[in-house]
């Protein structure tokens, strides 16, 4: 009876323990899970684990790079985002709980308060879909040593920690100062002779590590030394809050030394104090979820991720859906309407920038430039200039799913072989990819293969023959180099008039009016229809189209337009909610109001 | 019980057996080997030819028979033939001067052994450099990272990074030249923020400034003088573009480009006099061996807008006196544009007799020009013929052994994108032979490998410097070059 009491007892204090991290973990992998889960999209774009030894090799060239590798290699789990979100809210709720420990060991008593606080920091560090896993992990690793340290430390009496410290310097990098400083925290607490002597052995030897490292073994400038892996960008530029964090985490055995005498009548049982600990984590976790919560960011990623599926409809069903103004989100959503061929049908129907920036990226030398301009070239079909935007952004930021998929893509395209077999056989060595890398490596040396495939042989037919610089820094110069090349490139032509639309070049459309027949139009795109309804009634005249019928409806809501237009005395401010109304997705409206 | 284990795993071993055993199938045919060593010559000191035998096979042998013995015998489970190094290297020098067999034996699955044709290599007498400094970067366009000036040790796979650009804020390293392998005087430029020229001469290590406000374009194309007193530098106005159709990445094309002189000892710049050079581009310096002569190649100025294919440029050279540092008339050398040519990269045999270019269509950036060739041009009649080292594929930036006997140079043949390194033996009358990929411990390893060797240059000399004293140069303020008033 006294055992089964006993047992009983254990169990609850084991569930005591441990509910309110369960619930801390709950919350987080709610959020990550269905409320946030462009985080983990993000992230799994942004990098590539390869399993290979060539890869890790590569992962070895630094203090800090294992972390990476590490990092990179929880990150491609994300891949689906219930998994990203539970590592995710494991690697947060072990450090909270390993840390809870280590304020046991030191105080004998539960700490409340600062696992709240560290929880709540971290939950809104990795809120920013910027801050990488490898943060959370660097200190995790810190806390974990220090603890194993601690439990080990009656039969090591801490020496192995010094001994080894060398060695988790090469593994963590810069984050082992963490683990450096709870370690000499940790012997100050001693308050003896060989504690100091222990304090005098670290630094010594995390000293000779430090000069060895600089001057003999990996020669990178002291700062590197010091920080790397951490950078301010890859914490997702929340410096302030994570060095305060890893402060926090770095003098926690200095809690020992904090001798708050609280009243009885405040102090708390182990089971309300585990309630009221799990209450305000559930409280804290909603707060800064609704807070951090991103729309635009999570609606511009969605997007991204139906793109990159080259689910060209539903990315504009889904834009249609979500009103947007974000540029990025736009110029996916213009190329979606091009390889869908709705570019001039639909473009009115969405926020456009009048300098063309939701058309076409300039050349620049940032990420998030480079690894989504080069689209707009692979879609017009100047396929050196995709692979050259890809390669860019390869050789600055290293392999990414996407970013090798282009660079297979377009060798295939270009029936550069050898070269894409290559790429393959990296995409080939990742977990989740490898499907889809099968499925190029059936594609090479095969033009029938290729030709046959709906996407790459649309691409090759549609691949511009004729050679000429680009210009990088004109797309649209591109476009028009394009046509005089070759003339019958269609989605060229769709974003040269595209341009016109947002230009209000009406001469110019006029003059490109003749062309469509001879591109295989049938009909008038809508917005060019808009303009050569709105060409009848000026002094033009009506617009050669050869073959092409108008659509008489566009002719009648013209008119339409016109009426209510002379109906507020031609007064275009007094006509606009009116026009608005019926016509805010015309170019009729564009023209006139924008 | 026992006996009967015994019995077992004796069965197993003889299944097992790596050496081939029974009647042998003879095969008259040549496996297919990665790399493709067969027919090659190659230097008595050469790491070993590790290849990979990519025919299907459950166990692959190959015995190495030496007309002076000793013999090597590897065996396989995957192909990989991985080559002891002392005996390699025992092997080669009691064979030097004569040929060496592979014998290549594979076990099919119905565990029955065939042979193949053997795998010939001539070992030469003459030795190759014993070090080969490349740099190694991404067959890019604009941008860099992870870039790196490598030592590779010849005789072994040994490999050491001596520039990093991690630790110089990622700044671009280039151009890296010695003087003709046989000092370890060598110089590279930095650009970026901790832009410079760096010289290593007679023990010293520098950083120079060396454009000063009276060139209008920085030194870019460096040539030690054999004195070691000079570099020659070009002076170029460089652009480069983006072809949208050609399978060729990058088009690059000087738009000025003229030759100055850089006394190392003085700290002074100068100008090159030759003739005519206001309504001429001159590039790619190069010294005669005797340091008597200064070859260069030079193209008519472009106009405004000019077409890049009709840049054509020559070799052309002028004397040189190193006492008085004048330089005589100009004379036409090559001249490449009247066969549809140009020229560059012009490198002179350390015997004087020959000079090896690259000739392409047009321009003088051919490393992605898949017409590039290397031609070499006899000195003492001019004539120019193509060797027989080409590829399909661009054969381009190339140097001399410093015994002339060895010519290694970028070739793209492998996939059309990366450089490797290829070296091919060069007999008296300026032929060459089938080349050589630069052995890799790791067989297989180009087939994966994305990054490209580029500029070549073999040394006699392991730098003795490493990356951190670069890096703690790096950051010191460059020196002043002074320009001298003529």
């Amino acid at each position: 009876m006294q055992n089964q009491l006993n047992r009983t007892k254990y169990i609850k204090d084991i569930f005591l323990n441990v509910q309110p991290y369960l619930i801390y973990f709950l919350c987080l992998f709610i959020y990550f899970g269905y409320f946030a889960a462009y985080v983990q999209f993000f992230q799994e774009k942004s990098s590539l684990f390869i399993c290979s030894s060539d890869f890790l090799k590569e992962n070895l060239n630094q203090p800090g790079a294992l972390l990476i590798y590490l990092g990179k290699f929880l990150t491609t789990f994300y891949f689906y985002p219930l998994a990203g979100a539970a590592i995710i809210s494991a690697v947060a709720t072990l450090l909270l709980f390993t840390v809870a420990h280590i304020i046991r060991n030191f105080t004998g008593k539960k700490s409340f308060f600062i696992p709240l606080i560290l929880g709540s920091a971290l939950f809104y560090l990795q809120t920013d879909y910027r801050y990488f896993l490898f943060n959370s992990l660097g200190l995790l690793l810190q806390v974990v040593a220090f603890y194993l340290h601690i439990r080990l430390s009656k039969f090591t009496k801490g020496w192995i920690s010094v001994l080894i410290s060398p060695a988790w310097y090469f593994v963590s990098g810069g984050f082992s100062l963490v683990f450096f400083l709870m370690l000499s925290f940790g012997f100050i607490a001693e308050k003896n002779r060989i504690g100091l002597l222990k304090i005098i052995a670290l630094w010594c030897i995390i000293l000779g590590t430090f000069y060895l490292s600089k001057e003999y073994l990996f020669f990178q400038t002291g700062k590197t030394l010091l920080t790397f892996p951490y950078s301010e960008l890859n914490a997702g530029s929340q410096a302030k809050l994570f060095l305060s964090v890893a402060a926090l985490i770095s003098i926690l055995p200095f809690i020992g030394f904090i001798k708050l005498k609280i009243p009885e009548k405040f102090s708390l049982s182990a089971l309300s104090g585990s309630l009221i600990l799990s209450a305000l984590f559930v409280l804290v976790a909603t707060a800064i979820g609704m807070k951090q919560s991103d729309q635009k960011s999570k609606q511009y990623f969605q997007v991204e991720k139906l793109f990159y599926e080259n689910k060209f409809d539903e990315v504009v069903a889904y834009n249609t859906k979500n009103k947007t103004t974000n540029s990025l989100t736009l110029f996916l959503n213009n190329i979606a309407l091009c390889e869908t061929g709705k570019l001039n049908d639909l473009l009115f129907h969405f926020p456009q920038s009048a300098e063309g920036k939701t058309l076409f990226l300039k050349w620049k030398m940032e990420e998030e430039i480079l690894k989504r301009g080069g689209y707009f070239y692979y879609t017009i079909g100047m396929i050196n200039e995709a692979h050259r935007w890809a390669f860019e952004n390869m050789v600055m930021k290293g392999h990414t799913p996407e970013g090798l998929k282009m660079l297979i893509k377009t060798e295939l395209v270009l029936g550069n072989y050898k070269v894409a077999s290559k790429y393959t056989d990296i995409l080939k060595q990742t977990f989740f990819y490898h499907p889809q890398a099968e499925k190029f490596e059936k594609l090479l040396f095969n033009d029938g293969a290729i030709n046959a495939d709906p996407e790459l042989g649309e691409k090759r037919k549609n691949k511009i023959n004729t050679d000429f610089f680009a210009l990088t820094d004109e797309p649209l110069g591109n476009v028009y180099q394009i046509l005089v090349k070759d003339s019958l490139n269609r989605k060229a032509f769709e974003y040269k008039l595209a341009f016109m639309l947002l230009k209000k070049d009406y001469k110019g459309i006029a003059l490109e009016l003749p062309r469509m027949e001879q591109l295989g139009y049938t009909r008038l795109p809508n917005h060019i229809e808009e303009v050569a309804a709105a060409l009848t009634s000026v002094k033009m005249g009506a617009p050669e189209l050869g073959r092409i019928q108008m659509n008489t409806n566009t002719l009648l809501r013209w008119k339409e337009y016109l009426t209510i237009f002379k109906q507020h005395g031609s007064n275009a401010a007094a006509a606009e909610p009116f026009v608005r109304n019926q016509f805010a997705d015309t170019f009729w409206y564009y023209a006139f109001y924008r | 019980m026992k006996n009967f284990n015994f019995v077992f795993i004796l069965l197993l071993l003889s299944g097992c057996g790596s050496k081939p055993k029974g009647t042998i199938n003879l095969i008259e045919k040549n496996a297919v080997l990665e790399p493709d060593y067969s027919g090659i010559t190659i230097p008595p000191n050469i790491a070993p030819l590790n290849f990979n035998i990519k025919e299907s096979g459950t166990s692959y042998f190959v015995k190495f028979i030496g007309a002076s013995g000793p013999g090597i015998e590897i065996s396989s489970s995957n192909g990989t033939i991985s080559i002891p190094l002392s005996q390699w290297h025992e092997m080669l020098q009691k064979n030097s001067g004569k040929d060496i067999k592979a014998e290549i034996f594979i076990r099919n699955n119905d565990n029955r052994w065939s042979q193949f044709n053997s795998l010939i290599v001539h070992v030469a007498t003459e030795s190759i450099d014993p070090f080969l400094y490349y740099r190694l970067v991404y067959p890019g366009y604009e941008s860099w990272k992870d870039l790196s000036v490598n030592c590779r040790n010849l005789e072994n796979f040994k490999t050491t990074s001596f520039i990093e650009n991690s630790v110089v804020d990622e700044n671009c390293v280039n151009c890296h030249a010695f003087n003709n392998g046989k000092t370890d005087d060598f110089l590279f430029h930095m650009r970026g923020s901790l832009g410079g020229t760096y010289f290593y001469h007679s023990g010293k290590f520098q950083k120079i400034n060396l454009k000063t406000k009276e060139m209008k374009n920085g030194a870019v194309y460096p040539r030690w003088h054999p004195s070691g007193k000079f570099v020659a530098f070009s002076s170029n106005k460089i652009i480069q573009r983006f072809h949208t159709a050609d399978n060729k990445k990058v088009e690059v094309s000087d738009l000025e480009s003229s030759l100055v002189l850089y006394d190392v000892e003085k700290n002074e710049m100068r100008d090159i006099e030759v003739t005519n050079r206001e309504n001429s581009m001159d590039t790619y310096p190069e010294w005669s061996p005797d340091g008597k002569y200064l070859y260069f190649c030079r193209a008519v100025q472009i106009e405004k807008d000019f077409d890049f294919r009709q840049i054509k440029y020559n070799l052309c050279r002028v004397s040189f006196n190193p006492d008085n540092r004048k330089f005589g008339e100009m004379e036409l050398v090559f001249d490449a544009a009247g066969i549809g040519k140009s020229i560059s990269f012009p490198r002179i045999s350390p015997n004087g007799r020959f000079v090896a270019v690259t000739m392409a269509d047009y321009g003088c950036f051919p490393i992605w020009h898949k017409e590039a060739d290397i031609y070499s041009i006899d000195l003492q009649n001019f004539a120019a013929s193509r060797l027989d080292l080409n590829s399909d594929d661009t054969d381009s930036y190339h140097s001399w052994s410093s015994n002339g006997k060895w010519l290694i140079f970028s070739s793209r043949r492998g996939d059309g994108l990366t450089t490797r390194p290829y070296i091919s033996y060069m007999d008296e009358s300026g032929k060459s032979s089938k080349p050589f990929v630069l052995p890799q411990e790791d067989p297989v390893f180009y087939r994966h490998f994305l990054k490209s060797f580029n500029i070549p240059e073999f040394s006699n000399f392991e730098i003795d410097l490493n990356p951190g004293e670069i890096r703690d140069l790096a950051k010191t303020e460059a020196k002043q070059a002074k320009w001298y008033h003529q």
